[in-house]
């Protein structure tokens, strides 16, 4: 029998991927970022359900709440510009479905040959129970991961400089 | 369960008395009487009007996104309530028992961003979508000092969890995993240990003063997440009409004003729950008079959770209290003033409380 977690498991799959279809197949550009949004709010609640609490919550904080706010907000500003709603078309079908299938076959052959494939299958114990997830989460950015996440700093400070000084440049020419 | 229950019927209640004393507080302020005819002194009048509200045509315009527009006002709804979810109301009843709760509120609540946005879009009205514009620059630009504000308490009692953070700051401390100990005004020399006192005296902003700062950061930019004035530009009658909900009527408007409402509610339960002692009793042990046991109940039992309840509403209510006061005695910002606001003030003063926390955290604590 199929308990309530399963349920909830495969209803969040049907609703990203149906949900991701409707991004493919919709011609309305700004539907598409709202089918988006029900997609990534989809894996955010498979994030939950497979116990990585604080990763399902960046996920919709960052991707639903913050940059798909960027995406809406730019279709918005540079949709009616000359007065008509801008249509999205399908281009290069037999390359898109190529690249999928290629990724496709990519994901399932690390799959098989990785090596938590077997604790993800063992239904006992899915989940580490040792400390608290997000204090150690925490613990190890300060520690052991320290460089790398200080470098993600001085990257986005990086990024956010040259945006200013591109958005600058442009304003000084007209 | 419970706590949803107990939400969701508050909500709709706290919605009649809030718009009611929304009413008779600007009559107040501004020296006339409000609602007056419909019942004793007014007081049946917001039956009234959600009464009319419910009768309305829902009217779609020409021209209007109709999914979008349909669906706007429950996304708003549904992301303001879902983060009720993680609220303890007192000892026992916790809410979600999730690790990430405060965290999980403010995500889910910065959802009510598309969610405007669709109505404003939805509309195809120049009015709604310049409100929704403003709105979404608004509220975008107030969560960074409103999330610095909360990571100064974060820091401070070492967790995500809400009901954690309540627990350190009642007289139900021992409960609490760590950070138990709260001494005087956070200064650790002086050896006076006030977690057995309980009360004021353990609350974070006296248990950490710089937190007193934070508090007055959060509260502002809870006012600015709410689209209340002084920063209602979204909603500027004088310029927008109504902002993003130009065009909505009947049960639809009624559902936007509800969460509007409701996100006042909200950020003054967070404020609550974050700065001002939670579910706890404001009154500490003094000597004989054990004021803080006796307006606490005993854990476990239904004592602790009337009191707790009585006690987390009474300060929210009161700071929702505020919050209608200042709406009817500040001006409207710019919004030119509403970012210099934002970025130049709040958020560098958010970053100078959460290294002051730190160094006290450091060198007193």
């Amino acid at each position: 029998m199929l308990d309530a977690g399963t349920i909830a498991v495969y209803s969040f799959a049907v609703i990203t991927v149906i949900s991701a279809l409707f991004v493919l197949i919709t011609r309305h550009i700004l539907h598409a970022a709202f089918g988006l949004l029900v997609c990534l709010l989809g894996i955010a609640g498979l994030y939950l359900l497979a116990g990585a609490e604080f990763l399902g919550v960046t996920q919709l904080l960052v991707y639903a709440g913050g940059i798909l706010v960027l995406i809406i907000f730019g279709i918005m500003l540079t949709n009616r510009a000359d007065g008509k709603t801008i249509k999205a078309g399908n281009h290069r079908v037999i390359p898109g479905i190529l690249a999928g299938l290629a990724i496709f076959l990519l994901f399932t052959q690390i799959y098989s040959q990785s090596s938590f494939r077997d604790s993800l299958r063992s239904t006992d114990n899915n989940i580490p129970l040792m400390g608290h997830p997000v204090e150690s989460l925490g613990v190890e950015i300060m520690t052991r991961y320290l460089l790398p996440f200080e470098l993600i700093a001085v990257i986005l400070l990086v990024i956010l400089v040259g945006s200013l000084f591109i958005s600058k440049k442009e304003n000084d020419t007209n | 369960m419970i706590s949803f229950l107990f939400f969701l019927g508050f909500l709709v209640f706290y919605g009649l008395i809030a718009i009611y004393a929304e009413r008779k507080i600007s009559a107040f302020i501004q020296d006339r009487y409000g609602p007056m005819e419909v019942g004793y002194k007014g007081l049946l009048q917001t039956f009234a009007d959600i009464l009319k509200l419910l009768q309305k045509e829902h009217i779609f315009t020409f021209a209007a996104d109709k999914p979008l527009f349909a669906i706007a006002p429950t996304i708003i709804f549904v992301a303001m309530f879902a983060a009720f979810a993680v609220i303890p109301l007192s000892v026992n009843i916790t809410g979600s028992t999730v690790a990430t709760g405060v965290y999980y509120a403010i995500a889910i609540v910065s959802l009510d961003i598309l969610g405007i946005l669709m109505a404003g879009w939805g509309s195809n009205n120049k009015y709604a979508i310049i409100g929704a514009y403003r709105s979404v620059a608004q509220i975008v630009s107030y969560e960074i000092p409103l999330g610095l504000a909360v990571l100064g308490v974060i820091m401070m009692s070492g967790t995500l969890d809400l009901q954690e953070i309540s627990m350190q700051q009642s007289i139900f401390y021992e409960s609490a995993t760590k950070n138990t100990e709260s001494y005087l005004f956070g200064l650790k020399f002086l050896g006076i240990n006030v977690g057995k006192y309980g009360g004021i005296l353990s609350w974070n902003i006296f248990r950490m003063p710089p937190l007193i700062i934070g508090f007055v950061i959060f509260f502002i930019t809870s006012l600015a997440e709410s689209n209340r004035a002084p920063f209602d530009l979204p909603e500027a009658e004088s310029e927008l009409i109504a902002g993003f909900h130009t065009e909505y009527s009947g049960f639809r408007f009624a559902i936007i004003m509800l969460a509007e409402y409701g996100v006042m509610l909200l950020t003054s339960f967070l404020a609550v729950v974050l700065f001002l002692g939670s579910w706890s009793t404001p009154l500490p042990n003094i000597g004989a008079l054990k004021l803080a046991e006796w307006t606490s109940g005993t854990p476990g039992s239904i004592s602790a959770d009337l009191w707790g309840i009585f006690w987390l509403c009474l300060k929210a209510m009161t700071l929702v209290l505020c919050q209608i006061w200042i709406r009817w005695t500040f001006p409207r910002l710019r919004v030119d003033q509403l970012m210099n606001l934002g970025w130049k003030y709040l958020t560098p003063a958010a970053l100078i409380i959460i290294f002051i926390v730190g160094l006290w955290k450091l060198a007193l604590l």
